[in-house]
């Protein structure tokens, strides 16, 4: 060749094939970030309701590790006894993330074996909801249950690094 | 250990990632590519200290960092195969004058880039004062001139 050089046509046709089917993946990658595949978005976002419908959880399937998201719970007036809604939530979930802040604020705030009870406090007429801002600390699926005067709802979310 | 897996964790992220995208992205040509290398920086900072800001953990991220360097260098001095798939080899696009079309659309470079490079590097005027242009793994483009008649 004249050229001191060391060159492979097999070897290129393979990278460039590579190298186009990694472009491909990287287009999917990115419109499923987009879509919410891979992070908060709109298909992340789910809802799950206890079985008579009265208590309610809105949350992103998948979140990132130590980034800011927020879920939302709502309860019905059948959830209020006594002026309060009592929330149990148990699971790996409480334990797993690091609560930055409810709104509103529920009355009262404890640490039970197995999770945390919040107690808000709601006049019973309308639907009451309560918005969770976390940060997740931990990797992988993230199963949570809420408990409210005998209702429950679980959930499952995945974190990723 | 969390510095030293997020280390591991983003330095295969971005050889993968300009691995699969072609050997012009590392070639830093126009001021953008700069930039774009600027902000990868940036990006990488975030996720490789992430919530820890000591010196222990800026210290074992660079430890790390650049011992996956010597070791994938020892790797790729040992084994050529391995280089060939961490690298890329080495693309004649222009042979006695004539560029070839086919590599160059495959390379997604233009006979522009190839005359930039030119001048750049031999002070050459035209495309025929060039006897072998070379798309080199990275991402440059190396010009052998004619040898003057």
């Amino acid at each position: 060749m004249g050229l001191d050089i060391e060159q492979d046509e097999s070897f290129q046709r393979r990278e460039w094939r590579w190298q186009h089917g990694g472009t491909v993946l990287l287009v999917l990658v990115v419109v499923a970030a987009l879509a919410g595949l891979l992070g908060a978005g709109p298909l992340s976002w789910t809802e799950r309701e206890s079985a008579d419908g009265v208590v309610t959880v809105a949350f992103d399937r998948v979140t990132h590790h130590e980034s800011d998201d927020s879920m939302t719970l709502a309860f019905g007036p059948e959830a209020v006894s006594d002026g309060t809604v009592t929330v149990e939530l148990a699971g790996t979930w409480p334990g797993g993330v690091d609560l930055q802040g409810i709104s509103p604020q529920p009355v009262e705030q404890r640490a039970v074996p197995g999770g945390l009870v919040l107690v808000f406090a709601a006049d019973g007429a309308d639907r009451v909801e309560t918005n969770l801002r976390f940060r997740a600390q931990e990797y992988g699926p993230l199963r949570g249950e809420i408990t409210v005067a005998g209702r429950s709802v679980s959930f499952s979310q995945f974190v990723l690094p | 250990m969390d510095a030293v897996l997020r280390a591991v964790a983003m330095y295969v992220v971005l050889l993968v990632i300009f691995r699969l995208t072609g050997k012009r992205s590392m070639a830093q040509v126009t001021t953008f590519d700069f930039i774009i290398l600027l902000i990868v920086g940036e990006a990488t900072q975030q996720a490789l200290l992430g919530e820890d800001f000591s010196v222990t953990q800026a210290a074992l991220v660079i430890a790390t960092l650049i011992l996956l360097e010597r070791l994938f260098d020892y790797a790729s001095w040992r084994l050529p195969r391995f280089r060939r798939i961490t690298e890329g080899l080495p693309v004649v696009v222009v042979e006695n004058g004539r560029p070839l079309q086919d590599v160059m659309t495959k390379e997604q470079i233009t006979t522009d880039d190839v005359l930039s490079a030119a001048r750049g590097s031999q002070g050459l005027e035209r495309m025929d004062q060039i006897k072998w242009a070379v798309l080199e793994s990275s991402g440059g483009i190396s010009i052998v001139p004619k040898s003057p008649v």
